[in-house]
């Protein structure tokens, strides 16, 4: 499957980038293709064009804050998870029914 | 026939002082007998004394009966029932709690709310010893005349009716909690229980006081017994009244503190006197109910780098004599009772202060200059010529102001020239060519002289003190302006003289001064004919005259503490005024930018004393105002000269001029936080790495990260950014598995952004669920205001390099501060 993603924790500091990371070595691991984008204390990092989420399957939105530019998922079937749940289970989440 | 009625003790602490009170007060209405029978011990207390009550140590849920008989025995029965039905349950109210601002007791500090007491700190520092209650340990004059039973009852119920009425008539116009504790006294004076005790005393052929004395160690006895922490406390109340009675009978008790071991000093108050008889060796600590943050005994304090808080509400009663309490003067708590978690919590603050003290070791024997090469000599502000060696060790490179109405007061008689002599010569010698600056007599203002008999005034600092007495006490200050002159034959002696607001007082000591020094010539003994003369700047008349002054004086010294009072027209001693006389109002930095530049337009020499000198936010204003010189305390100097070599003088210059442009002292605050300027630190270095830690759990293990910024000077306030990780943890725990956690914060009080790796001997069990303890702590500390993001991709790689085993494996099996940095440095491309 084609995913794109987003973290984003409270401090932005850490657990964004973890998440990131965990969600791109899972996703090689799974076979699944992926693009992650962060918002955490830098702002936003590798940025989610339309294109990019125009050609994906589904959103994963690896979120604990109100994310920035949340619109561009309206119309793609969404998996919503914890930062906590895409760092600790990264599987789970890739399993997840991805919901409209 | 007699009443009974059983009930449940409903009391958290107990029947104790207040309690025993409210209810004796109702018993004594009525003519019946009323006891109360404890049924766990067996005791049966006379309801109509306090001390018969609070000997029986009724506790929470222990049964009692009272029992009522008597003529009234309905009457009494039905009140005190209704009492104790509705009304007795509340009347353990607990003492409102004091001084409640800002005190943050640090997570890592697991303490309960009863086992300490806050106060306003004055004196930073740290010190676990035994508490020395003052003015209380009293040896009492007594005679051991007996006169007669009946002559000595008769004066003990004289003492006992005039200190009642003594204590009545202080009882208006007092707080309520104050009030309580008087009213407790009155009931222990009337006790009935105190006066038997006292009468077959004096029956057995005892004198009153001696009987007083006897009954006093008796009940402490008894309440010595007593579980209740709160009923031991009453033991001071009366030993308190004790004292009051047989002062009633014989005048005052001869009260004389004397320490015969390190402690930590607790009283309500001390005068610089007091504090002066004290052995300074063996004063650990200072804990005041009353007193000012610039009062002479804090100064004093200060000078001798003691811990002191004050504000302490009922501290005398709350700590007990011979008690182990920690005085952590850095928080602000005095702490009364020690479980094993807050001993720990000790040991690891020790810890941190030794690791700072090094880190500051070297800035000890280097000459302060600022980045672009300003010197500004830091110099230490002494009480006796004993501390000489001590403040030079320290780093002091001279001594800019030798306080020496302490010599003074610490004596009965007033020191002998010679004496004096031999103080400021020893000073003098051991400052080996560096600068001694010694300031003439400052008697009067809250530095009384008794030997003096200065009259009492209504407005003592603006009245006799000084320099202004000199003329009437000519024999005395000639001593010491004689010894100063003997003594600068042996060292680099400077004369500052205090208070000064006219050109005439200055001629008319340097006019004594050429006498004296005249006087010498003939007799053949030595000294220095150029010994510079100086006059401190605190009087704002002397502003106005400086050029008048220059002519004069060979140098000023700026005494910001009198400055400041009289600028603003506050008294200092005033809590509810004393803020507004603040150093960094905008009006007094102008008034400071004006006395410098004036005195260096006319080529002459300008430092400062007083509290300002020592205020390490306050130094880029120092410096910018090109003071040749500050003088402060000595334990702060390795940091000033550190502060200093931080600040560039231009830089510094730019600061004062927008300072003294602000419209508030908060506003100058804001611009000096704003300008903090710090060395620039690596983000991650081998100090900030521990690889045998021993913490115990995840607040030590934190507690210990953030011990290491401190240590490495990376923050001054630690348990600021303690808390700060402690709310981001709050949120969701940042133990990631793997034997890894990562707190992190964005913090205000952090000066660097900064990791800390620690690897723990014993894994740390970070939340109770997981199975998986934690091995390595790294945490992340990202400087709030970093709008830069400098390191943000620093610790966005670490982050995502985290999430991968040979990253994690290598920290795992390696132990070596500088492999692990090396390794770091490469993994997170950190140049």
């Amino acid at each position: 499957m084609k995913f794109v993603a987003i973290t984003a924790c409270p401090t932005g500091v850490a657990h964004t980038y973890m998440a990131a990371e965990q969600l791109l070595k899972f996703a090689k691991k799974l076979g699944h293709e992926i693009k992650v984008e962060t918002q955490g204390a830098m702002g936003i990092e590798n940025e989610l064009t339309e294109k990019d989420i125009a050609a994906a399957d589904a959103a994963i939105l690896a979120v604990d804050i109100m994310i920035e530019k949340e619109e561009r998922f309206d119309n793609i079937p969404k998996i919503r998870a914890s930062v906590q749940e895409a760092i600790k289970n990264p599987e789970a989440v890739f399993a997840r029914q991805p919901k409209n | 026939m007699s009443l009974e009625y059983s009930f449940i003790c409903p009391l958290k602490n107990g029947i104790h002082a207040r309690p025993a009170n409210a209810l004796e007060l109702i018993a004594a209405k009525y003519s019946s007998n009323v006891s109360l029978r404890n049924e766990r011990n067996a005791r049966i207390a006379n309801v109509k004394s306090v001390l018969s009550m609070i000997s029986a140590d009724f506790k929470l849920n222990d049964s009692c009966k009272l029992i009522v008989n008597g003529d009234d025995e309905n009457a009494a029965y039905d009140t005190v029932v209704a009492y104790l039905k509705n009304g007795f349950a509340e009347s353990d109210e607990q003492l409102p709690p004091v001084c409640a601002e800002e005190i943050s007791i640090p997570p890592s500090l697991k303490i309960e709310k009863q086992d300490y007491c806050t106060g306003t700190v004055v004196v930073k520092g740290l010190s676990i010893a035994k508490a020395a209650i003052l003015n209380n340990l009293f040896t009492a004059n007594i005679p051991s005349v007996f006169i007669g039973k009946d002559e000595e009852l008769a004066k003990f119920k004289k003492a006992v009716d005039s200190l009642k009425s003594k204590i009545a008539d202080s009882l208006t116009n007092k707080a309520k909690t104050e009030r309580k504790i008087l009213e407790a006294h009155l009931s222990i004076v009337s006790d009935p229980e105190l006066a038997e005790k006292v009468t077959e005393s004096i029956r057995a052929s005892m004198n009153a006081g001696n009987a007083i004395l006897n009954a006093s160690s008796y009940f402490a006895d008894t309440l010595k017994n007593t579980q209740s922490e709160l009923i031991q406390q009453r033991i001071f109340d009366i030993q308190d009244v004790c004292t009051g009675l047989i002062e009633q009978i014989y005048g005052a008790v001869q009260k004389k503190d004397i320490l015969v071991e390190p402690c930590i000093c607790v009283a309500q108050n001390l005068t610089p006197n007091q504090f002066l008889n004290l052995d300074r060796r063996f004063i650990k600590g200072l804990v005041l109910s009353h007193g000012s943050s610039t009062s002479h005994t804090i100064i004093l304090a200060r000078s001798f780098g003691i811990p002191t808080i004050v504000g302490v509400e009922h501290a005398q009663t709350i700590i007990r004599t011979g008690q182990e309490i920690i005085l952590d003067s850095n928080i602000g708590i005095v702490i009364l009772r020690q479980s094993e978690s807050v001993k720990r919590y000790y040991l690891l603050e020790q810890r941190k202060l030794n690791n700072r003290k090094k880190q500051y070791a070297k800035f000890v024997q280097t000459p302060a200059l600022t980045s672009d090469g300003r010197q500004i000599e830091v110099a230490a502000n002494i009480v006796s010529s004993q501390e000489a060696d001590l403040v030079f060790n320290n780093g002091a490179q001279a001594i800019g102001l030798f306080r020496t109405e302490m010599l003074y007061m610490s004596n009965d008689a007033i020191p002998s020239e010679d004496q004096q002599f031999e103080i400021y010569k020893k000073a003098a010698i051991a400052a080996a060519q560096k600068s001694v600056i010694i300031r003439t007599l400052d008697i009067g203002g809250d530095k009384e002289l008794q030997c003096l008999n200065l009259e009492p005034e209504a407005n003592p600092f603006l009245g006799y003190r000084a320099v202004r007495i000199y003329p009437e006490f000519e024999k005395i200050i000639t001593a010491q302006l004689t010894a100063i002159i003997r003594a600068s034959a042996f060292g680099a002696v400077k004369m500052l003289i205090p208070m000064v607001s006219s050109l005439d007082e200055i001629v008319w000591v340097k006019r004594k001064i050429i006498e004296i020094q005249n006087h010498l010539l003939e007799q053949n003994i030595n000294f220095n004919n150029n010994m510079p003369i100086g006059i401190m700047i605190e009087v704002p008349s002397t502003i106005f005259i400086l050029d008048q002054l220059c002519n004069e004086a060979d140098f000023f010294s700026i005494g910001t503490n009198d400055l400041a009072q009289y600028v603003f027209a506050v008294d200092r001693e005033n809590k509810k005024i004393a803020k507004l006389a603040d150093n960094l109002q905008p009006a007094f930095l102008r008034v400071l930018k004006t006395i410098v530049q004036q005195i260096h337009a006319r080529g002459k020499w300008v430092g400062m004393c007083g509290e300002m000198a020592g205020q390490i936010e306050a130094m880029p204003l120092l410096v910018g105002l090109g003071l040749d010189e500050i003088s402060l305390g000595c334990d702060n100097i390795p940091l000033v000269k550190a502060a200093i070599h931080s600040l560039s003088f231009e830089k510094c210059s730019r600061i004062l001029d927008s300072a003294i442009n602000c419209t508030s002292s908060q506003e100058v605050r804001s611009l000096l936080a704003a300008n903090q300027n710090t060395p620039d630190f690596a983000i991650i270095d081998t100090d900030l790495i521990v690889t045998d830690s021993d913490s115990l759990n995840k607040e030590e293990a934190v507690k210990q990260a953030v011990d290491l910024l401190f240590a490495a000077a990376r923050t001054d306030k630690p348990q600021l950014i303690e808390r700060e990780v402690w709310n981001r943890e709050a949120v969701y725990s940042t133990s990631l598995g793997y034997g890894f956690a990562i707190p992190h914060c964005k913090s205000a009080y952090a000066k660097a952004n900064s990791i800390c790796l620690i690897k723990f001997k014993n894994p740390i069990r970070w939340n109770p669920q997981e199975e998986d303890a934690v091995k390595i702590l790294i945490m992340l500390v990202v400087k709030q205001d970093d709008s830069a993001g400098t390191h943000m991709q620093v610790f966005s790689k670490l982050a995502r390099k985290i999430m991968h085993s040979d990253f994690r494996n290598f920290l795992l099996s390696n132990d070596d501060a500088g492999v692990i940095l090396k390794f770091l440095k490469e993994s997170l491309e950190i140049k």
